[in-house]
Parts: structure tokens; sequence; C-alpha cells
């Protein structure tokens, strides 16, 4: 489904190139979850942005559906500063400039949701319908649907300020999932709200998983949401950019979050950065 | 809320009791300082004079005629700005190319005082409505760019990239989200924009032409009429006063949205 192959991004910096990930190859099997793990500022975001489509891979490759996600850039910043003059109107991350179509058939949750605040509840997903080309006879009733599937059936009208963090969690999610995208990729979607609102989202996220075999890629932070959610895990090292191993989560599903295999395992993924 | 009934309440804003409290002690003082001798009454009217000139002005000088004028010449340049500006900041803000060769030019022009240029807009344009309207549109168009552009530039990019993953076109990314994003300081840069436009339409109408109320002004300057400079100088202030507050009444109906945000 989604494939990355000695994928490595570099960034300039003040202070000289920043190697935000370094040779990472993975791939996402279609239907699974798979948790991207590791500390602030180790790379995990990066690589999902990579995943995305939304980064150029400075070397390596990634592959959405056997389809390039976005064409590497020179890493030679001569060549680099040609390539931006020439993609200067429309850069390679833009779909077109009129015509609106995706590039890949994924979906992103950001950190931060960005739902747009400008827009109702039901305008954010019917937006995302429309740039996606579903018909505009169908868009409401997909978008009321997705909605009610995530419990915002009662706050259609209403503008993202007027709901809590957790509700715009779920309408990035109804956005996101709405399309019906082959993957979604999430970005630590859970990290800005208190314990028992990220749960009952953890829970959300698998009954929707559930129901539509989407592919799940998981940027988090959290070991023990890491552990509940994933088939398998990223982990990322001691060492920013480098993914230290990735591990199969042998638990079978339902998991109970209270389990003695889970705590273990939590303690085994907690502790993995000190082996090296 | 609609236009007619927010003028009203505009204007009870004005009759709340911290403005009397200030306003009425004022006008006492006005009226009996110039009256005691203590300043020359020629040189500094009493209300009533100015009252009475207002009157004057209204029913022999043409008051309304003038008033017409400034308004007509001040909502063309106006509106010929902001139908310039936006869409051009819009595009430069979006778009790094169109940036890189849209932008030197204003920032090469817009340093220069908008009313240095009216000697040579009264060269190359006459005198007349065009050199009018030019200047005005001069005064309310680098305003209203650089605050619209420098707003579109700082979208933030969560936005875009979550606008593309769904498959937005450059075109949907402007109208759906840089525009929404820049909307507040848009509507506060046009009125950054009427201020400068209303000072360019009084030296615009003081230089050359032969209405509007900056031409009543020079005349009364020239008959040294001081009550009826008065006269004028309000009745500018006023017309600021209402397009500004007009402008706010707009701002408050298209972005529900953010002050929803503010309450939280």
């Amino acid at each position: 489904m989604i494939e990355a192959v000695n994928v490595t991004k570099r960034f300039a910096a003040p202070g000289g190139l920043i190697t935000a990930v370094h040779a990472v190859s993975l791939s996402v099997r279609a239907g699974e979850i798979v948790a991207l793990l590791g500390p602030t500022g180790c790379g995990k975001t990066t690589l999902l942005e990579l995943l995305a489509g939304l980064q150029s891979p400075t070397e390596g490759s990634v592959t959405i559906d056997g389809v390039l996600a976005l064409p590497p850039e020179p890493a030679d910043p001569e060549a680099l500063r040609a390539h931006r003059r020439r993609h200067g109107l429309l850069p390679p991350v833009a779909n077109g400039l009129f015509r609106d179509r995706p590039r890949h058939d994924v979906a992103v949750v950001f950190q931060d949701h960005a739902v747009f605040p400008w827009m109702t509840t039901l305008r954010n997903v019917t937006f995302a319908l429309g740039v996606r080309g579903v018909p505009r006879a169908q868009r409401r009733e997909v978008a009321v649907g997705a909605l009610e599937r995530v419990g915002l059936g009662a706050a259609l009208h209403q503008y993202p300020a007027q709901l809590s963090g957790g509700m715009r969690q779920r309408l990035a999610l109804a956005r996101a999932l709405a399309v019906r995208p082959k993957a979604v990729l999430m970005d630590e979607p859970f990290a800005s709200v208190d314990q028992a609102t990220r749960e009952r989202l953890q829970d959300l996220v698998l009954e929707l998983w559930r129901d539509t075999g989407v592919t799940v890629v998981l940027v988090t932070h959290d070991v023990a949401e890491a552990v509940y959610l994933a088939d398998r895990i990223v982990l990322f090292g001691a060492i920013p950019g480098e993914v230290s191993r990735v591990a199969a989560v042998p638990l079978a599903r339902p998991r109970a979050r209270a389990s003695p295999e889970l705590a273990a395992l939590q303690a085994a993924f907690a502790t993995a950065p000190d082996e090296r | 809320m609609t236009v007619t009934r927010a003028i009203p309440r505009a204007l009870g804003r004005l009759l709340r009791a911290e403005w009397l409290r200030v306003a009425v002690p004022l006008a006492l003082l006005w009226e009996v300082i110039p009256r005691t001798g203590l300043v020359p009454r020629t040189l500094a009217p009493a209300l009533s004079d100015v009252a009475a000139a207002a009157v004057q002005l209204a029913v022999h000088g043409g008051l309304a005629r003038h008033l017409a004028s400034s308004l007509g010449t001040l909502a063309l340049g106006l509106a010929l700005a902001v139908l310039a500006a936006v869409p051009a900041a819009i595009v430069s803000g979006w778009n790094p190319l169109v940036r890189r060769h849209v932008l030197p030019y204003v920032q090469v022009v817009a340093p220069v005082p908008p009313t240095a240029w009216v000697p040579l807009t009264i060269v190359l344009f006459g005198v007349g409505l065009p050199m009018k309207v030019f200047l005005v549109f001069l005064g309310a168009f680098f305003p209203t760019f650089l605050n619209t552009y420098q707003a579109v530039r700082d979208t933030n990019p969560r936005y875009l990239a979550a606008a593309r993953v769904f498959g937005a076109s450059e075109l949907s990314l402007v109208i759906h989200v840089h525009f929404w994003h820049a909307l507040g300081a848009i509507l506060m840069s046009i009125r950054t924009g009427v201020t400068l436009g209303l000072v360019m339409l009084t030296a615009a109408e003081m230089y050359g032409g032969r209405a509007g109320i900056g031409f009543l002004l020079m005349q009364a300057k020239e008959f040294f009429q001081i009550p009826a400079m008065v006269v004028c100088m309000g009745v500018l202030g006023a017309v600021g006063w209402t397009l500004v507050e007009l402008l706010g009444l707009l701002e408050a109906r298209l972005s529900v949205w953010k002050d929803l945000e503010h309450q939280r």
C-alpha cells in the first residue's frame, strides 16, 4: 500500500543540514494499523509527511499503491534552486492550477486537526468531498452520514470554535474518512485531549478501521496508545531520524487496556531506546 | 443586523452617558469662551457661529452637491483600489513566482507619501475627476495591498496541506483557504485604505477641481470664513467615521466564526 525505500530527508537549517529522517525503509500493508512511535523531535512527523506525499524525500523514494508519492528534490543546492524556479507557479505538492483532484488516495489527520475554522462542521466535510470529486448531489448525504458515524450528527451547523477539543478531533476523523481513502495517516491525533476523551477516540478509530478496512498510519509518542492500537510499531531510536526497530504487536483484538500482556509490551517498548 | 438598524445604533452609541459627559461641557466651553472675548471670535468662532455657517452652506452653499461629489469620487477611488489591491495581494501572497515579479514594484512605490503624487498627477491627468479618483486610489491601494498580502502569506500551512491532501487545486486553495484565512486582515486593511483615501480625497479637492468638500474648504479659506472651514472639517470627519463604522459592521457579519473563537 505505502512503500518507503531507504528514505532520507534533510533540511537546510541555520547551523547546516539537519537530518530529520535517515535511511528508513518501511512497507505498510493494506488494512493494517502501523504506529510510528518515538519521542518529540525524532522525525516521526516528517516520516508521516513523506508517506503522505506532502514532502519530497532528499534520498530514496516513497510510493503509494505503486505511484511515486512525490518526486525527490535534488540534493545539490544549485540544482535545488533551479528545481524550485521551475516549479515556481505550481509546486510539486500542488494538485493543479484549476482542476481539483487528489494525487493519492490517502487522507491525513493533522496534529492540531486543521479543520477550517471558517467552515461549519458540515461544510468542512462537504468541502473535502467536493475537491475529492464527489458529485454535488451526493456530498451532503455522505457528509451527514460520516458526521453521524462519529457522533457529530447534532453539530452539523456549528463552527469548530463552538466544539470541544474532542469533538474537533472527531470532525477531523469524519472529514478524513468521508472521502473513503485507502489509507489515513494521523499525526498525534489525540495528543491535545484529556485521557478519557483520548481513550474514547482511540476506540472510535478502531471501530472505523474495522468497519471500513482502511489502512492506518499513526504517529504517537504515547507507548500505551501505540500498543493498544497498532498491528506493528515502528520505533524511533535514540539517534534522531533513525528507526531502531519495527516490531509486530502479537495481541489479538479486541485488546483489554488493563491486561498484563499489554502492560508487558508497553514496558518493552518504553525501554527499547535505552538498549542501544 | 441590517444597515438601517445599525446606523441608529451607532448614533445611539454617541448619545451614551460617557459621551455626553464629555461632549456637553465641551460644547458649552466652545460656545462660551469665544463669546467672553478670551480668544478673538473671528479666529475661534463659537459653536453657534459654526452651526449658522452650516445652515448657510446647506441652504445656499450647495453643501449637499459638494458632499455628493466627494462621496462619488471617494467611492469610485476606493472601489477601484480594493478591486485591484485585494486580488493582486492574494495572488502575490499565494505564489512565490508571482510574488517575485509583483512585490518589488509595490515595495519601490509604496514608501512614497501619497500626497507627494499630487503635483505629478495634476500634470498627467489635468484637474478633474480622473485626477481625484487616481489620488484616492493611490491612497487606498498600498495599505490594502500590503496588509492583505501579509495575511495571505501567513496562512497556516497545515490548512494548505489539509486542503491539498483532499485534492484542492490551487484555485480552490485561494478561494476557500487563503481568502477566508486572511478575511479579517483584508477588512482591517480596507479600513486603513479608507482613512488614507479620505486624506487623499481632501488633498485632491483642495488642489484641483471645482467641487467637493475639500474645494469648499479652500474656498472658505480664500474668503477667511473660519466657521465654514470648521463645518467642512466636521463633514469630512463624519464621512470617515461613518465609513469606518460601516466596515466594522461588514466585518462583524462576515467573520462570525472568528468572534466565536474569541469568545473561548
